[in-house]
């Protein structure tokens, strides 16, 4: 195993079999993949193509059938290995009784930290998942949302080297994905292994740096996102402070077929939906008290104080308009 | 009846601790080589070669070499067993050879099985175990399951209603009600709350957050366990505060007076005379032979004794003025007798050093003092001692000796001197009945009235303890103390009937004033009973949750503590001593419609019936090692009858519960450990 690998798997097989021993289904077959320091790892497959067996036996929570995994360079039903992993599992399994305190103190007392490290890292993590406001109330009464970002927190307690994550996104609105997505990138910086499972391919995109795709089991794809979605026959070219006028697209055509290529599309780019939602609801918290309106400017850009109007639609018009009330 | 104490069997003793062991070791070695036996089979040869790999040498060692002694000590017992089909050999031999080879087995098994788990207890720290056990604590009473508790409130309320009020009976009425009470709330809670807590955790996936952190598996086991025995102590002990005082409340005088106390007993052993049997008395045809029965001289029949010998006596006796000797006997009349009064029984108590032949002696001297009134001269003191420095000379002590004893007779004779010329002095009868007690080793009540099932009491002087504690010289092996009961000539044809914990010396002191207090710690000794109960369908359920699904786990756990509660009747099946035989035999009398006392008929079937059978029993047998011994737990009858648990018998069973929980805790950590905790999905 090189320096740097943390997860290394050989042949990773895993037969689920009934209580006669009969073979029920191959949930995993002979993976190798490896998984090294610093990287944020994607684990992509449609539903039941072995990314959450992998997982699971990656944390020793299934037995192989054949072949080994290893992390950190143990076997993964090793449970020292542990001691430098964070799970958060796909539906954030929380007892629900306890509020966010006590639940971060309880899985600070599995890893046997003393008391005074257990409350300072309990306040540092519940003000960093945003949960402070919160943090006395039972897990039973919080969102889906909630309970994903409480998962995180104690899937962080003990500073882990590798953090599990399965559907890290699942369950939040943009912002929470959002956050979470420059969370995964935070760990990164820190240097810190992540391993994620999702079913959000934009999410993947976002964060990973390789990713592994699964069907039926089987490891269909494994590598660099960059190079996996790299598209070698076209070239893309962006260009600011031009006008797009017949003049240009037709210099551009000659200038391409010059070098043997040919012009595809040429036009503005768009944004995501997800940068023009999140841009929409950051201006929002910046103008408090600002709505929708129909027949106004979509977003004013300047900091003037309007008085509210109400404004009716008129026949045909198709633009927005936003105002702000005093 | 009240306030006896009647045993199924002997009060454990720590005598009783080596036979007992062996005992344990041969059956949980024999399911050690079971489970050994069936991971070979089954598991080694499945288990894939980098899995071997990774067992430490000395692991695999040390296993092999448990497994070879195990395997070879029961070949020997296989073989001592059938020698019993070899008449050349001895039978004595061929018994002890099958029995220690068992034990060596056992042994060998049970290293084996035992291996890894003793390794891997020392992976376990006590920080998680805590915060397992926290959570299982804040889970249960965040689950409102106490609020089941508050059934008990209905007893309290309502219980005076319906708990017979004769005050002879309330004391044991209402702590048998306020026991059994607090038995099935808590056993029934206890057993639900712990059997599905692992199951519902791996079906909620919330163990997954947990097997995923640094914990061992077993972690969880004990967790559970002890966070689920920490939150039934406190509601024990509450309700045991809160029935503690309902009891005590408004009981009645006359029920106090029997039973709201904790008597100490110190048992003998009895054995019968002039019965034609020690061990027994006369037969009068009672259904429970639990009591045998003395009676009268007859012309053609001497009489009868019943006999306690006490082979010691704690010295703090001798200080006291007088030693409770308390009884309570069966009558069973063959005539009508006197109207209300009782049969009369003499009651002889007398030790070691006490002379036969000094009987007449002694009722001389006895009447002759007492008749005194209380005033002695000098002469009849002198008188007194010379008599006395006579029977001394007669045991040949030393001069030294002889004086001592004379001298400090003297002293305790002249104590109470009285003013005027000729001197006189003053000794009440207790006083003249401690001296003679002392003086002959003997005391007597002649005719004692007895009632039915009533507990009566003579105050014996202590002066025939502190006789019976001087130097053994010249006793021989006669029983320091001895009680002799004898029913008298007054009750010529009624039957008494007693067993050896019928009569007993009072240890503590009934005159002392703390009996209510010593009530109260009884009680609590008594709940400590409960408690262990507690532990153990606790444990249990918890440890059968690691495999089994929450409802069988509970049902499996229920079936457990019920079969332990008729172990008698499983034992007798097991020895073949329950009437009608087993199954086989029962169905062959059944398809025959023979009674089930009747001997069966010699006949094939019958041969092969009783054949099967032995084959049945020796599976029953088996089966009986996995019920727990209930009964040995329920100690309500000490406190509700007024006896003292002893504190022995308290630490024995926390001992038996914890020998019986250990078979199942390392079942548990295999069968968690190696089971998968998640599933396909």
């Amino acid at each position: 195993m090189q320096k740097d690998v943390i997860v290394e798997t050989r042949k990773l097989t895993k037969i689920y079999r009934d209580f006669w021993g009969r073979q029920k289904k191959t949930a995993l077959r002979a993976l190798n993949i490896e998984i090294r320091q610093g990287e944020v790892f994607g684990l992509l497959g449609p539903n039941g193509s072995g990314k959450t067996t992998t997982v699971k036996l990656l944390l020793g929570l299934l037995y192989p059938t054949d072949g080994e995994a290893f992390v950190f360079g143990k076997p993964a039903a090793d449970v020292g290995k542990n001691e430098r992993i964070g799970y958060l599992p796909e539906e954030s399994y929380l007892y629900r009784f306890l509020d966010a305190e006590e639940t971060l103190d309880f899985y600070g007392r599995l890893f046997n930290l003393p008391a005074s490290q257990r409350r300072t890292k309990a306040q540092e993590l519940i003000e960093k998942v945003g949960l402070k406001a919160d943090r006395k109330r039972p897990l039973r009464e919080y969102s889906k949302g909630m309970r994903q970002r409480i998962g995180l927190a104690q899937a962080l307690i003990n500073d882990p080297d590798l953090i599990i994550l399965d559907e890290p996104t699942s369950g939040l609105d943009p912002l929470g994905a959002r956050w979470m997505k420059d969370l995964i990138c935070d760990l990164r910086a820190l240097g810190k292994t992540v391993i994620m499972c999702s079913h959000r391919l934009e999410d993947v995109q976002d964060v990973c740096d390789r990713i592994a795709i699964l069907n039926e089991g089987e490891l269909q794809a494994y590598g660099e996102v960059q190079t996996l979605l790299q598209d070698h026959r076209r070239i893309e070219l962006r260009a600011s402070d031009l006008q797009l006028s017949d003049d240009l697209r037709r210099d551009l055509e000659e200038l391409l077929r010059k070098h043997g290529g040919k012009l595809d599309t040429i036009g503005h780019p768009t944004t995501t939906l997800e940068d023009y939602f999140l841009r929409i609801v950051e201006e929002s918290k910046a103008h408090p008290g600002r709505r929708f309106l129909p027949g106004k400017e979509p977003l004013p850009r300047t900091e003037k104080v309007m008085r509210s109007e109400s404004i009716a639609p008129t026949e045909g018009e198709s633009t927005t308009r936003i105002t702000d009330r005093g | 009846m009240f306030a006896v104490l009647t045993f199924d069997r002997d009060p454990v003793q720590y005598q009783d601790v080596p036979a007992q062991l062996f005992s344990w070791i041969q059956s949980a070695g024999g399911w050690a080589a079971f489970g050994v036996l069936v991971w070979l089979l089954a598991g080694y040869t499945r288990m894939r070669a980098e899995d071997r790999a990774r067992i430490p040498v000395w692991q695999k060692r040390v296993f092999a070499a448990s497994v070879g002694v195990s395997l070879l000590a029961y070949l020997i017992a296989g073989g001592a067993w059938l020698t019993q089909y070899v008449p050349r050999i001895k039978a004595e031999t061929a018994i002890a050879t099958y029995f220690f080879s068992l034990i060596i087995g056992g042994v060998g098994a049970l290293a084996a099985a035992g291996l890894p788990f003793a390794v891997g207890l020392s992976s376990l720290r006590f920080r998680r175990i805590w915060a397992l056990a926290k959570l299982s604590f804040k889970e249960a009473v965040r689950n409102r399951v106490l609020y089941g508790f508050s059934a008990i409130l209905l007893v309290f309320l309502f219980g005076s209603w319906f708990i017979p009020y004769k005050p002879e009976y309330q004391v044991r009425s209402y702590v048998g009600v306020v026991y059994w009470m607090m038995k099935v709330l808590l056993l029934v809670t206890a057993i639900i709350v712990a059997a599905f807590s692992i199951p519902t955790d791996i079906r909620r996936q919330t163990i997954h957050t947990i097997v995923t952190k640094p914990v061992e598996r077993f972690e969880i086991v004990l967790g559970r366990f002890f966070g689920f025995t920490a939150l039934m102590t406190l509601v024990l002990l509450l309700m045991t505060s809160v029935s503690v005082i309902y009891v005590l409340r408004g009981v009645d005088p006359a029920a106090a007076e029997e039973s709201l106390k904790a008597r100490e007993p110190l048992y003998g052993t009895l054995h019968f005379e002039n019965t034609g049997n020690k061990e027994k008395g006369t037969n009068v045809g009672r259904e429970w032979d639990y009591r045998s029965y003395i009676t009268a001289a007859s012309p053609n029949q001497e009489p009868q004794y019943a006999v306690w010998d006490f082979a010691e006596a704690p010295s703090f006796l001798a200080d006291r003025d007088s030693v409770r000797c308390e009884f309570a006997f069966d009558i069973y009349r063959t005539t009508k007798g006197f109207e209300n009064r009782g049969v009369s029984c003499k009651f002889e108590f007398q030790t070691a050093h006490f002379n036969e032949r000094d009987k007449d002696s002694y009722n001389a001297d006895r009447s002759r003092w007492l008749s005194k009134g209380g005033l002695f001269s000098q002469k009849d003191l002198d008188d007194w001692l010379d008599g006395y420095r006579t029977r001394l000379t007669n045991l040949s002590l030393g001069p030294l000796e002889l004086n001592e004893r004379l001298d400090k007779k003297r002293l305790r004779l002249i104590a109470q001197p009285l003013p005027g010329d000729p001197p006189q002095y003053r000794l009440s009868d207790a006083a003249i009945e401690d001296e003679l007690a002392e003086e002959y080793g003997y005391y007597v009540v002649p005719a004692k009235d007895i009632t039915d099932y009533h507990t009566l009491y003579i105050d014996v002087p202590a002066g025939l303890f502190r006789n019976a504690l001087q130097a053994r010289a010249g006793a021989g092996a006669r029983p320091l103390l001895q009680v002799r009961v004898s029913v008298t000539q007054q009750s010529a044809t009624q039957y008494v009937g007693m067993a050896k914990y019928d009569l007993y010396w009072r240890l503590d002191d009934p005159k002392s004033g703390h009996e209510k207090a010593a009530f109260t710690l009884n009680f609590y000794k008594g709940a400590f009973g409960l408690w262990l109960r507690l532990c153990l369908v606790i444990g249990l359920a918890v440890a059968l949750s690691t495999y089994l699904s929450g409802v069988i786990s509970m049902l499996v756990a229920g079936m457990l503590y019920l079969g332990g509660g008729a172990l008698d009747y499983i034992q007798s099946i097991a020895q073949g001593t329950a009437p009608g035989g087993g199954p086989m035999e029962a169905l062959v009398r059944l398809a025959n419609r023979q009674v089930a006392l009747i001997p069966l008929e010699d006949s094939t079937a019958a041969t092969l019936a009783t054949s099967t059978d032995v084959v049945f029993r020796w599976f029953i047998r088996r089966v009986l090692d996995l019920i727990p011994d209930v009964d040995r737990y329920d100690l309500t009858s000490y406190v509700g009858e007024g006896f003292n648990i002893p504190w022995t018998q308290l630490v024995l069973d926390c001992g038996a519960l914890s020998l019986y929980l250990l078979p199942w805790f390392v079942a548990a950590y295999y069968l968690l450990k190696w089971r998968e905790i998640a599933g396909p999905t």
